[in-house]
């Protein structure tokens, strides 16, 4: 396509300057979408009062969004993205360089420098000038962000390059970036410039330029997923299950009212085809209340799905098969979704058969939705939780532990690297070779599996600390294995170092696979493979032949290399159609629904879910404890102490903490005559004399109140 | 946002609160404002079991509050026989959403509906005796039933696990005159019941041990036995 003059503009920004009046500043953009223009961050201050763009050809500006005039901004790259209006109207995406570059190339742009600004009748008159020159593939790195570094067969001074900035950079008809400098050392002939790659891997950048593809239309829509071997009837039933809840009375009271009528659905396969929608797609799945996955086969692009679901939202998850649930297939559950409700939406069934999966969906959506909101701590997916714990300690000596070490989980987890791979017969061979080769890269580190964690505690939860807090964690994507890529959607989730993501690059056919597990030929193995970029390698057990260990040796060599530019945080080139190794989980820093978090509870909020969730909300009609063992008399009146303090712990914080609002604040009021209400019935009735006093204080705030 | 559910808690805190403070008019008030709640969402399927729940709470809770109320200190006789009559109608009410075909499990409207017809008559446990209390009140033989609540009691297994009903088939058995105090009530006992069920069984015992009634000496014993316990469990508490 090349450079488009229809996109081209003049971007004219006022600052306030230091006499307290306005001057003006001027630079280039370019469209990148109807109403986005990318241009260097400099050319845009913080505190501009206006900003304007006019486009080549037409005397017509488009001004910013007066509310939200910054789409985009990252000041350590030097690129912006200004929101304008009117919008230019559809226009699709410009064609970003595709390769890294391997030699020196031709490179060249239009744009408005001073030294073309003329004047007429007073007036200033900015028009483009073309220019080209070299771009070196060796230039521009070092220290901090990889730049372009550009030269320019015709050079201006200094001075008469002002206006460039933010210039397209065309290489072979593609956007290869934008200009952001001129280096005055070398008397304007030298300009460097933001890369592409370095654009593209920032993943708010690509959200923003996307076309919108996924939205929940609301915060009560259900996300459907639908795997790629069954395109079934799951939407369809989880459409009737909807309509049947939004019906259902004891749903609509205790599960938060009706849900969006129409499902939002959406097929494996669209979620990978390329980042745009993967981003999007992952952040409907932090927004999304209630999300049903189709599990049939455990697709490894479902169960990545999967995994970081668990991570980002405690919501509900409902896992479904179109297979009949059997003693067959409960066995064959993969290890990480074990613990999980699994429902069947296949087969044919009477409309009052209470195993129809329109009325097993239904149920399981009020369920679910019943218990997140009364329980503070609801899960229906392990991880949630586990990602959440501190870093474990290191060891006392602050030396690395040995590989045997029998106090190894208590070393720091940036001691370890976790290997997350499958367990079968047929894998032990490549793990014995894969482990020991990682030994030799990493010495003093402890190399462990699922299966080599020590610590008696849950391996679940051992296992989700690990993946979040390795700094190295190894990923072998080779026989796709459903447990694999459900960790691998954890990492990705939440850790800001990427995993190191291995494939055998023969792609053996997994001998060990269960009937369940689906993997040969699906269109997403090979989007996977685009979207996330893993390292291809060379098996070489010890029979391999010389030349095959030569391979595996520099398969290895490189994936080492690659991982050690991430852990040490240099500039690596991302394809365009590939997300960059941690940018799932810089995109969900800024996604994640925080508002669900208990943590953001307030302290009175969060003792009261606390004392509810022991002996629940309405202990006195009950007449049965929830608490186990509490029978025990000395028990009993510990876990009573407890409770109360904890009451008495919120009452106080209220009233103190909201002495003034009390005054004036109707709303905290309520809330407080509300919390004595409930403060007063669980104090015991003893003689104890600050009970008495306590008791009193709050019957006359009530009354004072009323 | 709350639930209706949450709503009918609240109001019924507030009810066991004000009768906590002996403010038994303002306490029937929330009770009854619980009841129009519960009983607006009664016909809807989905809610049925769970608000005949409430209902049977409801009502015994204002059973309770009309009881207390009855037997403040230098009430008039017409004050006591009043609100006494106010008490088994609201747990004769409990007692039809225990008994219908709701589902609710509870033994508490069945058991009380009896004992307060025992304070309200001296002589409603005697043997044949029908102790009736007037227009809008059922008449029934106190003695035939307390042994039928017996039965229910023990068949249903809830005394096992829940303290209500321990204390419900500890009574029961003891106005039957079947059992020493100490024995009938270990089963409570060993439960480890919270102080606010202790002073709630109490507050049945006390005022039925003051009467003239042949197992006196039985119910003074386990008024002491379980005002020890509470009392033991008061000092614990305060620590």
């Amino acid at each position: 396509m090349g450079l488009d003059f229809k996109r081209l503009v003049l971007v004219f920004v006022t600052v306030p300057a230091a006499t307290g009046e306005s001057r003006y500043r001027v630079g280039t953009g370019y469209f990148l979408t109807g109403d986005l223009v990318l241009t260097a961050s400099h050319v845009v201050p913080e505190n501009a009062e206006a900003i304007e763009v006019r486009v080549e050809g037409s005397a017509e500006f488009h001004r910013s969004d007066k509310d939200d005039p910054i789409a985009w901004r990252d000041t350590v790259l030097d690129a912006v993205l200004i929101r304008v209006t009117p919008s230019l109207g559809e226009m699709n995406s410009p064609e970003w360089i595709q390769d890294s570059f391997t030699e020196n190339v031709g490179w060249d742009t239009a744009a408005y420098p001073i030294a073309a600004r003329q004047l007429f009748d007073e007036r200033e008159k900015w028009t483009t000038r073309g220019l080209k020159g070299t771009l070196y593939w060796q230039g521009g790195a070092g220290q901090g962000v990889h730049e372009l570094d550009l030269d320019v067969d015709a050079p201006a001074t200094p001075e008469g390059w002002g206006g460039i900035s933010g210039a397209p950079v065309f290489v072979g008809g593609r956007l290869a970036g934008i200009v952001k400098d001129v280096l005055k050392d070398f008397r304007g002939a030298r300009f460097s410039g933001v890369r592409a790659d370095a654009l593209l891997a920032e993943p708010a950048f690509r959200n923003v330029i996307a076309k919108r593809w996924l939205e929940l239309p609301s915060n009560r829509a259900v996300l459907v997923l639908l795997s790629e071997a069954r395109k079934s009837e799951l939407a369809r039933r989880v459409k009737a299950a909807i309509e049947r809840f939004n019906k259902d009375r004891l749903a609509l009271e205790t599960a938060g009212g009706p849900l969006a009528p129409e499902p939002v659905k959406v097929a494996i396969n669209d979620t990978l085809q390329n980042p745009e929608r993967w981003f999007q797609f992952i952040k409907a799945l932090c927004k999304a209340p209630v999300m049903i996955a189709d599990v049939t086969g455990f697709e490894p692009a479902v169960m990545l799905a999967l995994g970081i679901r668990a991570v980002v939202r405690r919501g509900v998850t409902i896992a479904s098969t179109s297979d009949q649930l059997d003693e067959a297939h409960l066995s064959q559950l993969p290890f990480n979704i074990q613990e999980s409700k699994l429902v069947s939406h296949g087969g044919d069934y009477t409309p009052t058969d209470p195993k129809h999966p329109v009325s097993v969906i239904s149920a399981a959506m009020r369920d679910g939705l019943r218990e997140l909101h009364s329980r503070i701590r609801y899960l229906d997916l392990p991880v949630y939780d586990a990602v959440r714990c501190p870093k474990p300690e290191r060891n006392i000596d602050n030396q690395p532990p040995s590989q045997n070490s029998s106090s190894e989980d208590k070393a720091g987890d940036s001691d370890t690297i976790v290997v997350l791979c499958p367990f079968h017969e047929e894998y032990r061979n490549r793990w014995v070779n894969i482990s020991s080769r990682l030994l030799d890269q990493y010495p003093n580190k402890r190399i462990v599996r699922m299966i080599d964690i020590s610590s008696p505690r849950l391996v679940g939860q051992a296992l989700y600390e690990q993946i979040r807090w390795a700094k190295t964690c190894v990923v072998d994507w080779t026989y796709w294995r459903p447990n694999v890529f459900f960790e691998l959607g954890v990492r990705l989730a939440c850790s800001d170092t990427g995993p190191m993501s291995l494939l055998d690059r023969a792609d053996p056919p997994d001998l060990g696979r269960k009937t369940l597990i689906q993997a040969p030929n699906l269109v997403q193995k090979r989007q996977l493979i685009e979207l996330f970029a893993p390292n291809t390698y060379q098996f070489a057990p010890f029979e391999a032949s010389e030349e095959e260990r030569d391979t595996a040796e520099k398969d290895f060599t490189l994936v080492f290399e690659a991982h050690e530019a991430i852990t040490k945080k240099q500039a690596t080139f991302v394809p365009s159609a590939a997300v960059s190794h941690n940018a799932t989980y810089r995109f969900l820093i800024e996604q994640f629904d925080w508002n669900q978090e208990r943590v953001n509870m307030r302290p009175d909020e969060l003792l009261r879910a606390s004392a509810e969730g022991d002996v629940g909300r309405d202990e006195q009609s009950s007449g049965e404890t929830t608490v186990l063992f509490s029978s025990n008399f000395e028990f009993s009146v510990r876990l009573r102490q407890s409770v109360y303090e904890r009451w008495i712990a919120a009452w106080y914080y209220f009233v103190h903490r909201y002495e003034h609002e009390l005054q004036t604040n109707a709303e905290r009021r309520e809330e407080l005559k509300a919390l004595g209400e409930d403060v007063l019935q669980v104090l015991p009735k003893t003689n104890d004399p600050f009970l008495k006093q306590l008791r009193d204080q709050i019957v006359d705030k009530i009354d004072e109140l009323s | 946002m709350p639930t209706i559910f949450d709503a009918i808690v609240d109001l019924k805190t507030k009810a066991k609160n004000r009768r906590d403070l002996e403010r038994y008019d303002r306490a029937a008030a929330f009770v009854q404002e619980a009841i129009v709640l519960a009983n607006k969402e009664l016909a809807t399927p989905e809610f049925r079991a769970k608000m005949a729940s409430e209902l049977a709470d409801c009502y015994g809770l204002l059973g309770g509050i009309e009881r207390r109320s009855a037997l403040v200190a230098s009430a008039s006789e017409e004050h006591v026989a009043d609100h006494l009559r106010r008490s088994v109608k609201a747990y004769d009410e409990a007692w039809r959403y225990e008994s219908g075909d709701f589902g609710v499990s509870s033994s508490y409207g069945m058991v009380n509906r009896l004992v307060t017809r025992v304070l309200a008559d001296p002589n409603a446990l005697i043997e044949g005796y029908v102790t009736d209390l007037g227009e809008g009140i059922e008449p029934v033989a106190v003695p035939v039933e307390l042994e039928e609540a017996r039965k229910k009691i023990e068949s249903s297994k809830r005394a096992e696990s829940d303290y209500w009903a321990a204390a419900d088939l500890a009574l029961v058995q003891l106005l039957l005159g079947k059992g020493n105090p100490a024995g009938l009530y270990s089963k409570y006992i060993e439960k480890s019941p919270p102080d606010y069920a202790y002073n709630s069984v109490l507050d049945v015992l006390r005022p039925l041990s003051d009467r003239d009634l042949a197992i006196k000496s039985d119910l003074q014993d386990a008024v002491k036995l379980l005002s020890e316990r509470l009392a033991r469990l008061q000092s614990a508490i305060s620590g």
